[in-house]
């Protein structure tokens, strides 16, 4: 028997609470070529990233999403902004330490927020190439990304807990 | 004997883990919550941790069934389902 | 350093407050801070164990609340009331206080699961000391079945710890039948409830419940931060948890907060002046915010019980799709204050216990939100509260890639 649930303080940056106020780049994209989700309901974080990707394979549209905290949220939308115009090896470039910094600092417990939609956007790139080039790029890594590890450790901690007590 | 065709899950609640909503008792109280009709559950516990009174008092309450597969002093083994025929 | 000015001045002052998280701290009315203030600086603010005269005026805020304090929970004089800093303290001294004073009669402890942290937290300690901690399991609605308990408990168990009301989801426990239950496996058991949610909203009689040990906070009754008390029934041992010089009394060393203490008083004859109607006052509007609340908004659901067997002041309720703490920023956007039992603002994955002991599943229990009502709300409170909630969590839900396919628009 260890921890259960306590309060702890959350002071967000000034840039983190304007993000919640005036999301950019909020809900599904019409014209989508592709989208992925992390996170899972159960651990009370979740990022979907749509993205149109052109045939210069350029992100021309980017959009999120979200269901989780203010730093979940927030994570999310800056990153659609980072991505919008990039190619998509500039955009697998990104880390979750660069969210991170474009939201001037998060409280180091929500840094899991930035590694998630690192995550979601990573899934979303390497299934356009996996579903719609049908080929890897050189400069994807078949083994995972740290984010993308990160997201699926946190989904399968919670499958397990769920196992063990649902029939 | 169990009937044929039933899912037997086997839980084994002496082992602690670390969150207090896992301490076994309330462990014992989330599964017999999610107790299908087509399930039979299988509970290995320690007699200091669930009393067999105790699980035997839970159970009656619920109007489900008990069967004591094995019982030491120290352990016990049972099987719990929703039918009234075990 | 973090960037708390900026927040602060990004977030700005909403034109409309209201305040409703009164489980983790409260609003304190000027009678009360003015009935500090004197003893800050003006008299009693000696030492109320020295031989001198502010120590005696001290001492005399110190014995006035005392007398107050077990007058309005029906102590008897032989009985003992300790003043701590903190709830959590009185919790944990009657916890580790008691187990530690009475080890070589038993090594097991029963607490329900739904206990506050405080209690929740000394037991795991007393499990490394070798203690064995058995939790009885509540109901949907968080009742303890007082025959369960009875099981539980044997001639092994020294201390049982059932909380009088429940701080999240207000089950209002039946404590006479549970302490009756418990002595009635083992008569020697010795019984603590903490009763920090209790005070101010249900009468509260020591000798009828038959408790051995009772907690109380001064800031849950909308006294000052910095005070304690853990009532003691005549007889009962426990070890002191803290150690020092000896002060006005033997379990807790440390000075007393004298002008909290003075606070405390007053805003104990303030809920008891008209105990009756404050009570009704804030029944009435819990429920015109919980129905307000279920009428205008989709896919909520009620923690807890309902009606009577629900402390009057407490309102829980789980919005689907959004999670909590999200919900708190934006509802402290447009000035209303809330807290929410989410993961989210928990140092692990977990969300509220006690939302998960009740057989809440975890996307559930992320989206809870607290309301607490006081007895300075009105109506206008709960109606500005109503204009803003459903805004805030169709906001919400509109990010939100949950909400299933036919409920979006």
């Amino acid at each position: 028997m260890t921890i259960i649930s306590s309060r702890i303080p959350l002071i967000y940056t000034p840039k983190v609470l304007e993000l919640f106020r005036n999301p950019k780049n909020l809900g599904k994209l019409d014209d989508t070529s592709v989208v992925a989700q992390a996170g899972s309901p159960a651990c009370g974080d979740v990022i979907s990233i749509y993205l149109k990707i052109n045939d210069k394979e350029i992100i021309e549209k980017a959009s999120f999403e979200s269901y989780g905290c203010a730093a979940n949220i927030a994570a999310a939308s800056i990153l659609t902004e980072m991505i919008k115009g990039k190619t998509l090896k500039e955009a697998w470039e990104i880390t979750w330490e660069d969210v991170t910094k474009e939201l001037g600092g998060l409280p180091a417990i929500k840094y899991h927020c930035s590694i998630l939609a690192v995550g979601a956007l990573k899934r979303a790139i390497r299934k356009y190439y996996a579903e719609i080039k049908k080929s890897l790029p050189p400069w994807i890594p078949k083994e995972l990304s740290r984010e993308e590890k990160q997201a699926l450790e946190v989904e399968e901690l919670i499958e397990r807990m769920y196992k063990k007590f649902s029939g | 004997m169990i009937k044929i065709g039933l899912k037997i899950q086997e839980i084994d609640i002496r082992i602690r883990d670390k969150s207090c909503t896992k301490n076994p008792v309330v462990k014992l109280s989330q599964l017999l919550n999610s107790l299908r009709e087509d399930m039979v559950l299988k509970v290995i516990a320690n007699e200091r941790d669930v009393p067999y009174k105790v699980l035997e008092l839970i159970v009656k309450k619920r109007g489900l069934s008990l069967k004591v597969l094995d019982r030491k002093d120290d352990e016990y083994i049972v099987v719990i389902s929703k039918s009234k025929t075990l | 350093m973090s960037h708390i000015h900026e927040l602060l001045k990004k977030h700005g002052k909403p034109p409309r407050e209201v305040y409703f998280d009164h489980e983790n701290s409260g609003w304190v009315p000027p009678e009360v801070v003015e009935e500090m203030l004197p003893f800050f600086n003006l008299k009693g603010y000696g030492h109320p164990a020295i031989t001198n005269l502010p120590g005696w005026e001290a001492y005399e805020v110190v014995e006035m609340t005392r007398r107050l304090v077990m007058k309005v929970i029906g102590a008897k004089q032989e009985d003992d009331i300790v003043f701590t800093h903190s709830g959590t303290e009185a919790n944990n001294l009657a916890i580790i206080g008691t187990a530690l004073a009475n080890r070589k009669k038993g090594k097991k402890i029963v607490i329900s699961s739904i206990e506050h942290p405080s209690v929740i937290y000394p037991a795991q300690e007393l499990e490394k000391m070798g203690f064995h901690i058995v939790m009885v399991p509540v109901d949907k609605e968080g009742f303890v079945d007082p025959e369960i308990l009875n099981a539980i408990v044997d001639k092994e168990t020294i201390l049982v710890s059932i909380q009088m009301v429940n701080h999240e989801i207000g089950t209002i426990q039946e404590l006479q039948e549970l302490v009756k239950a418990a002595k009635d496996a083992n008569p020697e058991v010795i019984f603590h409830t903490d009763a920090i949610d209790a005070l101010g909203r249900i009468p509260i009689d020591v000798n009828k419940l038959g408790v051995d040990l009772l907690s109380l906070s001064s800031h849950k009754i909308h006294g000052p931060k910095g005070v304690g008390v853990l009532y003691i029934h005549e007889g009962i041992k426990l070890r002191p948890i803290i150690h020092g010089a000896l002060s006005t009394q033997k379990l807790w060393p440390g000075v007393e907060n004298v002008p909290a203490l003075a606070g405390f008083r007053k805003a104990i004859e303030l809920a008891f002046d008209n105990f009756e109607a404050n009570v009704t006052h804030m029944r009435r509007l819990r429920d015109r915010l919980l129905y307000g609340i279920l009428d205008s908004v989709e896919d909520v659901l009620v923690n807890g019980p309902v009606e009577d067997k629900r402390a009057p002041d407490n309102v829980n309720v789980s919005f689907l799709y959004v999670e909590g703490e999200s919900l708190t920023v934006e509802l402290s956007l447009r000035g209303i204050y809330v807290s929410s039992g989410s993961a989210c603002t928990s140092r692990i994955l977990e969300p509220s216990h006690v939302l998960l002991a009740i057989g809440r599943k975890h996307e559930e229990a992320h989206g809870s939100i607290m309301f607490k009502i006081s007895r300075y709300h009105d109506e206008e409170d709960i109606n500005y509260a109503l204009s803003q909630i459903p805004n805030a969590v169709r906001r919400l839900r509109k990010f939100s890639p949950l909400v299933p396919k036919h409920k979006t628009q």
